[in-house]
């Protein structure tokens, strides 16, 4: 008997046909399908991590520059989707005090789509705008604002910054996602 | 040396609405920023019939994610686990950081629990094969085959019904205590160690009969506060009964 997988994203529904984010299993059991599942979410999850963190410190990573690191990102995106999204979260939380990985981290989701990135993305640029570091915070605003997206008015405006030039970036932000 | 894995306090209640939202993130980062947790989301798998589904669901960790505590679509999960390169907290400064979050939790939703559980888990401490033998002895009473060819692996699970009277309510509480002897691999700062040795599991929780959203954050905590001291008394009591003689 062949299962659909249907995933439920937000509020949109996606059937397999539409969605890259997963694969056909043709089985009756709902022990395969976690087994699977399971199993996927170790294999492939140690690959992606192994590859990912290498890049993250190996690359160069600069305001308007796409790296190896991105390529890969997005590449895993397109194959893995949802899964990739989790992974790199997990990431993030595991490196909140590696100020390195973490800015670079978001140096990677500035250039990425906010859609694409999902509630992960967005967990993640929030969590850097409340981080320790000013550099970080920095890359969190602009995350924000290479994204375009006048959702996170809202968000941005509910922070405030002691450093002057962070406060002033930050009300530029907003004000250039207010006029979209 | 014992050896505690885990904890677990859940809080059983309706959360389906409740999704990782930007609004409720940033609420919640703030709100946690003292306790170290951060908002992120984990993927929650539904089978169902035959369809599966997954949500983005909610959830706040520690960097190291030994204490995390996950919104799931019945229960909020209150869980502290055993890291390779650090100390487990002791069980009641894990309650008190509990309480410590669920109010604040609580502050920012409003959710009435219908159902409560404690869980805890520890590996006893290492014993020669000799003396995990003569524990055995001291839980069961085999019958000639087993008197004789002695069980390297064997589990026990004892269920009792109890009473806490929680704010004038009357709840039936199911007090649950498993003793076994496991063979496993544990994770150590100083690498993997093959071990056996007894587990001690305690799983104190209000009865299923009883469904209807009642408990709040006062009652939440005179159920942590009750079940910690029964979940005491028991361990002391199983420990007095597995040093003896």
């Amino acid at each position: 008997m062949e299962i659909e997988l249907a995933f439920q994203d937000f509020e949109e529904q996606k059937t397999l046909s539409d969605s890259k984010d997963f694969f056909l299993i043709e089985t009756s059991s709902k022990q395969e399908i976690k087994k699977f599942i399971e199993k996927f979410n170790i294999q492939e999850k140690d690959l992606f991590l192994n590859q990912f963190k290498r890049l993250l410190d190996d690359s160069n990573f600069e305001y308007g520059f796409s790296n190896p690191a991105e390529h890969y990102v997005r590449e895993a995106l397109s194959n893995y989707g949802l899964f990739v999204r989790n992974w790199i979260s997990e990431i993030f939380i595991e490196n909140l005090s590696n100020e390195k990985r973490t800015s670079s981290i978001l140096k990677i989701l500035m250039h990425l789509d906010s859609e694409e990135l999902g509630c992960q993305g967005v967990s993640i640029a929030l969590a850097a705008l409340s981080h320790k570091s000013n550099a970080v915070r920095e890359d969190a605003i602009r995350v924000f604002e290479n994204w375009e997206n006048p959702n996170y008015i809202t968000a941005l405006k509910s922070i405030s910054c002691s450093e002057e030039w962070l406060q002033e970036m930050l009300e530029e932000v907003i004000a250039y996602l207010e006029s979209l | 040396m014992e050896m505690p894995q885990r904890y677990q306090v859940n809080f059983f209640c309706d959360l389906d609405e409740v999704s990782p939202e930007a609004s409720l993130i940033m609420k919640l980062n703030e709100a946690f920023k003292e306790h170290s947790l951060v908002s992120s989301s984990f993927q929650e798998f539904v089978f169902d019939g035959n369809t599966t589904t997954t949500k983005q669901r909610l959830i706040l960790t520690t960097e190291r994610k030994d204490f995390v505590v996950r919104f799931d679509k019945n229960a909020i999960i209150f869980e502290q686990v055993r890291h390779q390169d650090f100390e487990m907290p002791s069980l009641d400064k894990y309650l008190k950081k509990v309480k410590e979050v669920f109010k604040i939790i609580n502050d920012n939703f409003s959710i009435k629990g219908k159902r409560l559980s404690f869980l805890f888990t520890c590996l006893l401490k290492e014993m020669e094969k000799k003396d995990l033998e003569k524990t055995y002895h001291k839980i069961l009473i085999p019958n000639s085959y087993y008197a004789k060819q002695k069980p390297f692996e064997w589990n026990t699970r004892q269920v009792a019904l109890s009473e806490y009277a929680i704010n004038k309510k009357k709840e039936k509480i199911n007090v649950i205590t498993q003793i076994n002897r496991s063979q496993g691999t544990l994770t150590l700062a100083t690498g993997k160690k093959n071990v056996d040795r007894i587990l001690y599991s305690s799983d104190i929780n209000t009865n299923q009969e009883n469904m209807n959203p009642r408990f709040d954050l006062s009652d939440f905590e005179i159920f942590l506060d009750k079940s910690y001291n029964q979940f005491v008394e028991i361990k002391k009591d199983f420990e007095e009964i597995l040093n003896g003689d």
